[in-house]
């Protein structure tokens, strides 16, 4: 393997890695938009293919490409050292996603410049074995750039900060810069290149710690400081201190809840857990899909009867922020808890005779990227079978219609309270004295939920065990400008067509109707 | 053939902006057979290139043995590749089905093993065609600098494609269709363009 090949290794390797860190940093901005990953991956790929285009000019002069490559590279490292800085502007406003789209081409161009100078400098030009020589390095970065998204992806984002992951492909570009400059054929213009290089880098440093995470980090409209951030391979997670009341967890940059199970200021509105068990005669066995903030967790340890709990959380750095908090930290070490770190939806297939009384879902917003797995009409089938005779299915909707029309066609009962939609087979009916008594044997570990002055007629749990739920059917024959449908594995409803991203004006005529637009 | 790449510039193009519908809406029909955690993202991205690196080293090699049959391989890789596309998301929702109680490497392998045939041919094509310009005009970074370019933008403009418009017109297997159908129109194109009996 001579030099060309590991180069094109190595520029695979970076180029991939940078890739993963724009896509980290956008769908963090953006809050897990879906329309991100395509936007950055459209503007990478544009910023690929430029650099090849101006790659192979360079390859079209009689020029040093060894020179050339080592001073492009330079310049892709001090680029990638400015990145969080840049970032952590472009990526704040969208009237600034143009601008993000050139920075992310900048970024990937700077790179893909060597793509065809390391084929230039490694192939035979001539012969029989043309092809093979041009495959051996196009395989080198190929190599690459597989190991560039198994690395960065699996290991480095697990053991450093993004930034500092951007920090790290910055000084590989760098080093790799010097490699090729080392074999350039005038010491003189190399050592001048690699001296106004190393200087402008360190120049810049004052730029190069920026913070982009915590400038980029949603601290909701009064600004509240932040008191933990988690970053780790799976996503990023951070906390809030509001001026009053519980901190409140942000997962992938969108509200989560708050930490705390107090009903007398209620800020997670457990109102809409509570009144499961004012429905349920004997919730003995509960599967919680998504743990968050632990609370909802809590509320359902606490329901009369519950025996064992299982939790299915796709990442354990929630485990992280709970232990920090000593109101539902308990949790973790509750024998009647079970938390698998797992995909719900896989974990859901694998355990097919694990079956339930109550199976909760206070996830996350409808629109994100690849909710459609928990909110389809294949995955809510799926929980039926997990369900315990007269057992409950909640689903938080976010305020989704088409997730109410999706349990309808799921559940032969359906009822909407609050944002929450209940589905079972059987009928779901309130009875408001038993509920009373169901709701004041309630705890939050050895304490009672619910205060006395609660089962008021103006108190929480009066009001929930006084509610009439709402059939679904009935709220959704109230005519909408825009009819909800079904959400399906392969129709993605709710993260495009019914998505949060809706189309300016001028273009409204390009898409389909969209509710929110109205 | 004068300038090769006036010809090939739009096949080319549109098979890189096919390649980038299957990479995205592929990646979404294996989330549901192995989930959307960091691992399941990984094994995916892996096994489209590992199916890349080994379709790059087998294409030059068989453009060196076949110098004279470079156009017809290209059709054979999108031909195959379209054919594929139209049966891939029965197959994938097969092999996710059967093996979901199968532990996690016996999934990546199986997925891989299914990849295989068209990310193979995806990956052959560049040093195919680089192979065969190379020989018409003597310059490894004209060529592959002029081929990646092309096909790179027409994979960015996929990209976009996929994400601000398809999506929202078409479910997943209809988007996959389409990419099909436009490898399928380009190897017709190959096929009429370059009469390959001729060849």
């Amino acid at each position: 393997m001579n030099f060309p090949w590991w180069l094109s290794l190595s520029v695979g390797f970076l180029s991939l890695s940078q890739e993963i860190l724009w896509v980290r940093l956008g769908a963090f901005a953006y809050g897990g938009l879906p329309h991100i990953f395509s936007f950055v991956l459209a503007s990478y790929l544009v910023g690929i293919a430029l650099g090849a285009h101006i790659g192979k000019w360079f390859c079209s002069k009689k020029m040093d490409l060894y020179l050339t490559g080592g001073l492009v590279l330079l310049l892709a490292g001090i680029f990638d050292l400015l990145t969080p800085w840049i970032s952590s502007i472009v990526l704040k406003r969208p009237v600034l996603l143009p601008v993000a789209a050139l920075a992310i081409i900048a970024s990937a161009a700077v790179k893909s410049i060597l793509f065809p100078i390391a084929h230039h400098l490694g192939s035979s030009r001539t012969g029989t074995k043309i092809g093979t020589s041009i495959s051996n390095v196009y395989f080198g970065n190929i190599v690459g750039s597989t190991f560039g998204p198994l690395v960065t992806g699996f290991y480095l984002l697990d053991n450093f900060t993004t930034e500092q992951c951007i920090i790290l492909v910055g000084i590989g570009s760098m080093l790799l810069g010097t490699l090729m400059l080392i074999q350039a054929k005038s010491w003189k213009q190399a050592i001048t290149v690699a001296v106004v290089g190393y200087v402008l880098a360190v120049t810049t440093m004052p730029w190069q710690r920026a913070g982009v995470i915590e400038k980029l980090a949603d601290r909701q409209n009064d600004n509240k400081p932040i008191r933990y951030l988690v970053e780790n391979k799976h996503g990023i997670l951070h906390t809030l201190v509001p001026a009053s009341g519980e901190d409140i967890i942000i997962g992938g940059n969108v509200y989560d809840g708050h930490v705390g199970t107090d009903m007398s200021s209620n800020p997670n509105h457990l109102e809409r857990a509570y009144m499961l068990a004012a429905v349920h005669p004997s919730p003995r066995r509960i599967l919680i899909v998504g743990m968050s903030t632990g609370a909802w967790t809590l509320v359902a340890l606490g329901f009369p009867g519950a025996e064992h709990v299982d939790v299915v959380e796709i990442n354990p750095g929630y485990l992280n922020i709970i232990k920090r908090y000593e109101e539902v930290s308990p949790l973790i070490d509750d024998s009647r808890v079970q938390i698998h770190i797992d995909d719900a939806r896989r974990w859901l297939k694998r355990n097919p005779t694990s079956k339930y009384d109550l199976i909760i879902q206070n996830t996350t917003f409808h629109w994100r990227s690849n909710i459609t797995s928990l909110v389809s009409i294949e995955y809510f089938k799926e929980l039926g079978t997990h369900l315990n005779p007269g057992g409950i299915v909640a689903v938080n909707t976010t305020g989704s219609r088409d997730i109410l029309k999706t349990a309808q066609a799921a559940f032969p009962y359906a009822y909407k309270f609050a944002s929450f939609v209940y589905g079972s087979f059987v009928e779901i009916k309130t009875e408001p004295a038993e509920a009373m008594r169901r709701l004041n044997d309630c705890k939050i570990g050895s304490t009672r939920a619910f205060l006395p002055q609660h089962f008021d007629e103006e108190g929480v749990a009066y009001q929930i065990a006084h509610t009439t739920l709402e059939p679904v059917e009935t709220l959704l024959s109230v005519t909408a400008p825009v009819s909800p449908a079904i959400i399906t594995d392969r129709n993605m409803l709710t993260e495009f067509r019914h998505g949060k991203l809706v189309a300016p004006q001028p273009l409204r005529w390009v898409y389909p109707p969209n509710p929110r637009a109205y | 053939m004068n300038n090769p790449f006036r010809v090939l510039a739009v096949p080319f193009f549109a098979s890189g902006f096919a390649a980038l519908i299957y990479q995205v809406a592929w990646q979404r029909l294996l989330f549901v057979a192995l989930g959307v955690d960091i691992e399941s993202v990984t094994i995916i991205v892996s096994t489209f290139m590992l199916g890349l690196g080994i379709g790059a080293l087998a294409g030059g090699r068989l453009s060196d043995k076949l110098p004279d049959r470079t156009l017809e391989l290209f059709f054979t890789a999108e031909f195959l590749i379209g054919i594929f596309g139209l049966a891939s998301p029965h197959l994938i929702g097969y092999v996710g089905t059967l093996t979901i109680d199968e532990p996690r490497i016996i999934i990546a392998g199986a997925n891989f093993l299914l990849l295989l045939l068209p990310t193979t041919m995806m990956g052959a094509t560049l040093p195919i065609l680089v192979a065969y310009m190379v020989r018409s005009n003597g310059n490894v970074g004209l060529s592959i600098g002029g081929l990646y370019f092309i096909n790179t933008l027409g994979a960015s403009l996929g990209a976009l494609s996929v994400g601000f418009l398809l999506f929202y017109y078409f479910d997943l297997y209809i988007v996959i269709y389409l990419a099909a159908t436009i490898n399928l129109l380009v190897s017709a194109f190959i096929l009429a363009s370059f009469k390959l009996r001729s060849l």
